[in-house]
């Protein structure tokens, strides 16, 4: 299981990277994550919801409803390109936070 | 039986429970909710189960609320309202809202409170800075608390005795040597001579002054040495700007000035640009060495009886002044042995005391007089009275239509401190701003008024802004603010938060109309007394200038100009002059009647042993004849006479009455003795009085003696037409005679209306601010006016159904005004007649009172008054009962 700070900060990206390939809604998204984390990374379900909103506050994707093909009304989510502009700013950081630690954590191991 | 649909309608009812999620939200989970429902049972979880798992899942329902309230509240660390405990900053935003909106609706009411508040306290500013930048004169000396300046008393204790400013010239000497308060004595004495360096020759104005002087001030020296600097005789201290005129850029010590005596004076010393201000004034500073000290102890300086030197004490730090003063008091007896009539006096003034203090006679530097800051002080504390008076009457009035609003406020749960607090925020808020406000005015409007006018200017120079004295004002100021808005709504807050709320809404507003009543009809009675008294002194002192301006001086003086000799020859001037066309007489004096301050000489008969101060001129034989002035004994001076130029002099009739001579006639070819040199004059004539003196004094004696030396001006009357080509051929002659200096002509007329500018400005001031507190008091009674009738609109439109007409209703209205102006003006009247006496006493012509004049400024007052509630008065009475009795 991943820390709460660290899955706290990573949502936003996560969601994002998802939402990235394509239109989606909140119980397909947790599913996403779920099946690709191998279930490392769970949060309560309906906590996706508030992180959904803030992001469609700040502009980084846009919401509609519309009903599925059981008749179901659901509410799909998709990227903006200010989303996409947020994205790639995390991804690079998210890489050089990465790369830090793998070189720290190198070989040598005298960090560790 | 477990049954799904109730299951989440039970859920979701529990999610709309909470007011953070909105229908979309609801819909949203509940969609999340069914699919995950739906995905178990596929697996084939039971029903019951798999709601249980998939709201599980879900999360804390209370946690995802707050964290969705997070996601729409602007703030960053938002805490949802309705968890909120604190109550007073949330109703915060509410009581300013009502303050808004309170000021909207009575928009021009508000208007009137605040700018009547915002004036008051910009003008207060005024007068406030104004005084404390006088009182910062002399301060910067680092002893200054103990300086001080010994002033004489003349005449004792009868009335007629005169203060001076200035002490015998032996003063100095004898209370630095015998008194073991004095650390150091100095004393100086003013001169205004001409000084020359290669061809460049200016007037310098300076004193004679001791060694002492410069270690007993602290005035700042750019080169030379304080200690020793006027030690040596013929020495002289120029200030920066003196130095620059005569040398540029040139080092100005060591370098030799020739002064109009013929003597040579060499520089020792340049005074620093004094950023500080002294009433002590210089450009140059003469040696009085030790050696001529002690040589002029032997002259007729030694003399007690002339005060024309000023003399500064440095004294101890135990020096205790009263005892000071009595030992000073035994001097006189050992000096002035016998000579009781004349009561010598010394006394001690204070040198921080003396810029901003008594009008001494021979006033040294600048002064500014302690009654006209008295005077700026009472208009900006009655202008400030005024508007404090409106705001406190207008706090209370408006808040009385408020008692609704507190009912509601109690009813959803206010606290009774929270009401308090309400109105004094309210009101504190408003009396703030109206500082903001003024402080605007100040800045941007009156202060570079001020400063623009010329008796600010030239009397008292521009306000400087020091900031850390002033920020420590504005911070009086603040609390001032604070203090009018919290005194004005403290009492209404208390009374109004004490209603009960059904009483409030059954307006029942007897109580709350009774309220306040009372005091406002003091205040109002308070308003109408300052109006009353302002006006009629607004009134006096219009008379009283308009009296001084077109006062006649005695003299003619139309056509006349005036030229500054300079050091031109006044025989050659003469000789030359006359001659041209467009001038019909020239005449020359020592100083301007009614425009220069004249030396005083003090006179006494031949072999009479009292002596008077008499103002002393020269003046040339055709003086009196070109002012037409008239000689009722004797004659005039003239070149007929040789001996005139040497020993006759010509007294005005006033000093003939004051040296005891019976009638002019008897006084010819009597002598008079100068008291300080003992040099003997003939009085040849006796000229009839003239105003000589500025026109608040009183014509006092004058002496006139016709010698050549000491012409200082050449007066020239010319013909009525062309007298600019007259002036250009003038100067063409005066340029023959005189290259250096230039010829600066200046009309009579010109010269003493500037004198008096000062006060035509003063006159303006006053009477600006007066009007501008009649305004603040007369828009206080318009707006009362209106809320009383407002209270009193039920009361009118029952006595109109029952029959009265809109006369009666008027008169009714009025009736109760009428007797607050009446007791107003019974106030206001006497106030007015003590107030005004106290300035009044200063002048020599003053202007009385008469009943007229009383009687104008009531009738004015009322009228104001009336017309100020008239207008609500007559409005109430017209409104048609139908409207007014309406809701009942």
């Amino acid at each position: 299981m991943v820390s709460k700070d660290l899955m706290a900060a990573s949502t936003r990206p996560l969601i994002l990277t998802i939402l990235k390939r394509g239109e989606s809604y909140g119980y397909q998204i947790i599913q996403d994550v779920k099946e690709m984390s191998g279930g490392t990374l769970e949060w309560s379900d309906g906590m996706l919801y508030p992180v959904l909103h803030k992001l469609e506050k700040d502009g980084c994707i846009k919401s509609r409803w519309d009903v599925s093909e059981e008749g179901r009304r659901r509410k799909y989510y998709s990227i903006t390109e200010t989303g996409k502009e947020e994205l790639a700013t995390a991804k690079s950081q998210w890489m050089s936070v990465h790369e830090v630690l793998v070189k720290l954590w190198g070989p040598s191991k005298q960090w560790a | 039986m477990f049954n799904l649909e109730n299951a989440i309608k039970t859920w979701k009812r529990q999610l709309r429970s909470n007011p953070a999620f909105e229908d979309g939200d609801v819909a949203e989970l509940e969609s999340h909710l069914r699919e995950e429902i739906d995905r178990m049972r596929v697996k084939g979880v039971p029903e019951k189960e798999a709601f249980q798992k998939a709201s599980e899942k879900i999360g804390a329902l209370d946690s995802i609320g707050d964290e969705l309230h997070k996601t729409r509240s602007p703030k960053i660390d938002a805490t949802p309202p309705w968890k909120q405990k604190s109550w007073i900053p949330t109703m915060l935003p509410n009581y300013l809202k009502v303050s808004l909106r309170n000021f909207k609706r009575n928009f021009v009411f508000s208007i009137i409170n605040v700018l009547g508040l915002s004036v008051a306290l910009a003008v207060a500013l005024l007068v406030i800075t104004f005084i404390k930048d006088q009182a910062s004169y002399d301060t910067f000396h680092p002893n200054a608390e103990h300086i001080h300046r010994v002033i004489t008393t003349v005449g004792g204790d009868n009335s007629s005795h005169t203060r001076y400013a200035s002490s015998p010239f032996p003063v100095a000497f004898l209370l630095s040597s015998e008194f073991p308060e004095v650390i150091r004595a100095t004393h100086i004495q003013p001169f205004t001579e001409a000084a020359s360096f290669d061809n460049r020759r200016f007037i310098l104005n300076g004193f004679r002054a001791d060694s002492s002087f410069l270690r007993l001030f602290e005035f700042s020296l750019e080169s030379g040495n304080p200690e020793n600097a006027l030690n040596s005789p013929n020495s002289i201290m120029l200030s920066r700007e003196t130095a620059e005129r005569f040398f540029g850029d040139a080092n100005p010590v060591g370098q030799v000035l020739n002064m109009q005596n013929g003597q040579l004076y060499e520089v020792t010393g340049v005074l620093a640009e004094e950023k500080n201000r002294s009433h002590l004034e210089f450009e140059a500073l003469i040696s009085v060495s030790q050696e001529e000290g002690s040589s002029m102890m032997n002259t007729g300086l030694k003399s007690w009886e002339n005060p024309s030197w000023y003399t500064y004490l440095l004294l101890t730090e135990q020096a205790n002044i009263e005892e000071f003063e009595t030992k000073l008091g035994n001097i006189v007896e050992l000096h002035y042995p016998g000579d009781l009539e004349s009561g010598y006096q010394f006394n001690l003034q204070k040198l921080t005391e003396i810029n901003l203090g008594e009008r001494l006679a021979r006033q040294i530097g600048r002064i500014t007089p302690i009654e006209f800051v008295y005077f700026l002080a009472a208009l900006a504390i009655v202008i400030v009275l005024a508007s404090s008076i409106n705001y406190v009457n207008l706090t209370v009035a408006r808040s009385l239509k408020r008692v609704k609003e507190i009912g509601l406020r109690k009813v959803i749960g206010a606290a009774r401190f929270q009401l308090i607090g309400q109105f004094i925020i309210e009101s504190i808020l408003i009396a703030v701003i109206s500082l903001g406000i003024g402080l605007l005015i100040f800045w941007s409007w009156l202060l570079p008024f001020w400063n623009s006018l010329q008796l600010a200017t030239a009397d008292f120079g521009q306000i400087a802004f020091n900031t850390s004295r002033d920020i420590e004002l504005y911070l009086y100021f603040l609390g001032f603010s604070v203090l009018v808005g919290l005194l004005a709504s403290i009492y209404p807050a208390i009374k109004l938060s004490s209603f009960s709320p059904t009483e409030a809404f059954r307006n029942r507003l007897t109580k709350a109309q009774s309220l306040g009543w009372s005091l406002r009809k003091m205040l109002v009675v308070l308003q109408i007394t300052i109006s009353l008294v302002l006006i009629i002194s607004t009134f006096l002192l219009y008379r009283q200038s308009s009296e001084l301006l077109n006062a006649d001086y005695g003299f003619s003086k139309s056509d006349v100009v005036n030229v500054d000799i300079s050091d031109a020859s006044y025989e050659l001037l003469r000789q030359e002059m006359a001659n041209q066309s467009g001038v019909e007489g020239i005449s020359a004096t020592s100083s301007l009647p009614g425009v220069n301050f004249q030396t005083k000489m003090w006179i006494g008969r031949e072999d009479h042993l009292d002596s008077l101060s008499a103002a002393f001129y020269s003046v040339d034989e055709f003086f009196n004849e070109q002012f037409e002035l008239s000689i009722i004994a004797g004659r005039n001076f003239s070149s007929n006479y040789a001996v005139d130029t040497l020993q006759s002099a010509i007294l005005n009739e006033t000093a003939i009455q004051r040296l005891g001579i019976d009638s002019p006639q008897d006084a010819i070819n009597t002598f008079v003795e100068f008291k300080t040199t003992g040099e003997m004059y003939q009085i040849v004539g006796v000229v009839e009085d003239f105003q000589f003196d500025f026109l608040w004094n009183p014509i006092s004696p004058m002496i006139m003696l016709n010698n050549p030396s000491g012409y200082r001006f050449i007066n020239i009357h010319l013909s009525e037409s062309n007298q600019a080509s007259a002036l250009q051929n003038l100067e063409n002659v005066w340029k023959k005679i005189e290259p250096i200096a230039p010829f600066n002509y200046r009309y009579y007329q010109d010269e003493i209306d500037s004198v008096y500018t000062d006060f035509r400005e003063l006159v303006f001031l006053v009477g600006f601010l007066a009007i501008l507190a009649i305004l603040i008091a007369c828009f206080g009674m318009l707006a009362m006016s209106h809320y009383d009738t407002q209270a009193r609109i039920k009361e009118i439109g029952v006595r109109k159904v029952f029959g009265a007409n809109v006369k009666d209703v008027i008169m009714l209205l009025f009736s109760d005004f009428a007797k607050i102006v009446a007791l107003g003006v019974t106030i206001g009247i006497p106030v007015s007649i003590y107030l005004n006496s106290l300035w009044l006493q200063v002048f020599v012509n003053k202007t009385g009172f008469s009943i007229w004049l009383i009687i104008c400024a009531t009738v004015l007052t009322v009228i104001l008054t009336f017309a100020s509630i008239g207008w609500q008065t007559y409005a109430a009475a017209l409104m048609n009962p139908i409207k007014s009795l309406r809701s009942e």
